[in-house]
């Protein structure tokens, strides 16, 4: 991120932290990958891995998400050190899950994923989410936010909102009874998007 | 005695005699095998038990062609959201549900209706194996060798009326029992239902037990359905009553999305569902996927109840 100035200490503590977060992300797929290999996901492995990848995915998403918007909200810029590592673990994450569905779920024929592709709905918005999301890892250096010049950058990087919101959709379509985790999630993003919506308002009416 | 009826019988079809041959074979079978033969004892009242084991049956007329899926996958990957949504949940939760004593209410359009405790009700059978693919909604799909008895025996000897059209069948409704029905996932007790001649049908049947064993609860212990042809939602568990009525009784998931659950629920890989691709299967236990198979494979034996009706429309 381009407004991130470190006091003298900052640079060791943003180092520490950009580490523990990403031993964070990464843990949950080690721990997928050796439960797997172990046989602890049950007789149907390929659904418990593409299901956990997705909703892991999604909510590192939303947590990116929710990371901005209170680093603009609080005006506490330091925060955004670590917002491109959550970014792009949930771009690997979603990836992650889009590949294992092909590979594992419809074991890499593609007349069943054509096939698929074609009749499903939530899996035509699903990878809409996830294309939308292209962009954003790429762009994520700090060097090509300084020289996009900041307001193309943010707009760039507003399809992440996009993307969740078609990912929730997804989520919302292929939920049938127990929606307590695309409700938890959408009240997230509902609280994202107001926080977003309110600041500018409140910034004004209090600097009047 | 007839071992069971068609409703419509046409005399170009060969399937229903030569089931008909069969199933005194069944009997036969169940009267010489050893196993068997003690099995109908353990259900007694006196011999109560439901850590019994019920003992393996010969293969019969219904028996599939493949190999069965492991008991421990039939255990452990189940859907009985009475015990929670999640895939291990029921086999985590079912130990909370009391199989015996228990009591099994048939009523509506029967001569002789009333509650029974299931001792009283199983004592009037004999066992069968059969080994039955099981088509879940969800794309994935078992081998399940179940020990059980026609549904037409027990319905036969509670004497339909004559303006039985249709069969309801009801779970437990008990939170205690099923903490999964503290929350409104769905609207509880779950029910089901099939058309009489469904209801009827050979290859309708109760299970009490699977490999040869009683029932695990998670699979709907003490006593469950078992329809081979349609979804596996249909193959209600844990019933505690049967109730005959004219009027087509709406079914549970039928209720909350009838876009998506029909009440016939024929497994059919040319009808879509906006949820899941009814084309292919997992069967549960292989790394593969396989095409789905009309009627789940049983169109031998049932299409002819369907001749007329647009399966796409009556879904």
């Amino acid at each position: 991120m381009a407004d991130s100035e470190m006091p003298a200490r900052g640079p060791r503590i943003a180092l520490l932290l950009k580490l523990l977060t990403g031993i964070a992300c990464a843990a949950p797929l080690a721990w997928l990958y050796w439960a797997w290999q172990a046989g602890e996901l049950g007789f149907h492995p390929a659904e418990a891995i593409v299901h956990f990848l997705g909703r892991f995915g999604l909510g590192l998403l939303l947590l990116t998400l929710i990371l901005g918007t209170l680093a603009h909200v609080l005006r506490a810029p330091k925060l955004l050190i670590l917002h491109p590592l959550l970014g792009i673990a949930a771009f690997v994450y979603l990836t992650l899950h889009a590949l294992s569905w092909a590979g594992l779920d419809m074991v890499w024929e593609w007349e069943f994923i054509a096939m698929e592709m074609v009749d499903l709905r939530y899996l035509q918005v699903g990878l809409v989410s996830l294309v939308l999301l292209i962009p954003l890892p790429l762009t994520s250096g700090r060097g090509l936010s300084h020289h996009w010049g900041s307001t193309l950058w943010h707009w760039l990087h507003r399809l992440g909102y996009v993307a969740v919101a078609a990912g929730l959709l997804h989520l919302w379509i292929i939920t049938r009874a127990d929606y307590a985790l695309p409700v938890i999630y959408m009240v997230g993003f509902a609280a994202v998007i107001a926080l977003r919506l309110l600041t500018p308002l409140w910034h004004t009416v209090r600097a009047r | 005695m007839r071992a069971f009826c068609y409703p419509k019988p046409r005399s170009s079809e060969i399937t229903p005699r030569h089931l008909f041959e069969r199933r005194r074979e069944f009997l036969r079978q169940s009267a010489s095998g050893l196993a068997l033969a003690a099995a109908p004892a353990l259900w007694s009242a006196s011999a109560w038990s439901w850590t019994g084991r019920l003992g393996d049956a010969d293969p019969t007329e219904f028996t599939t062609e493949g190999d069965k899926t492991p008991k421990e996958a039939i255990k452990t990957y189940n859907n009985f959201f009475e015990f929670g949504t999640g895939k291990d949940d029921p086999h985590k939760n079912a130990h909370k549900l009391q199989t015996d004593p228990w009591s099994l209410e048939i009523s509506g359009e029967v001569e002789k209706s009333g509650t029974f405790g299931l001792e009283d009700v199983l004592k009037h059978h004999s066992f069968e194996e059969r080994i039955y693919r099981l088509r879940c909604v969800e794309a994935w799909s078992m081998v399940i060798p179940w020990v059980g008895f026609p549904l037409a025996d027990l319905l036969k000897r509670h004497e339909p009326t004559s303006r039985a059209k249709y069969a309801m069948f009801e779970t437990l409704h008990d939170p205690e029992q099923m903490p999964a029905q503290r929350r409104d996932i769905l609207d509880w007790p779950y029910r089901e239902g099939l058309r009489m001649d469904e209801a009827m049908h050979p290859l309708t049947i109760l299970a009490v037990g699977l490999y040869g064993d009683v029932l695990p609860n998670q699979n709907g212990a003490p006593i469950r359905l078992v329809v081979p042809w349609k979804y596996g939602y249909k193959s209600i568990k844990s019933i505690v009553r049967i109730h005959l009525q004219e009027k087509r009784p709406v079914s549970t998931w039928e209720a909350e999305r009838p876009n998506e659950y029909g009440f016939y629920a024929i497994v059919d890989p040319e009808v879509r569902h906006p949820r899941w691709h009814q084309a292919t299967e997992r069967r549960i236990g292989e790394d593969g996927r396989r095409r789905t198979e009309k009627f789940n494979g049983y169109g031998e034996h049932v299409a002819h109840l369907y001749e007329g009706m647009d399966l796409s429309e009556y879904r």
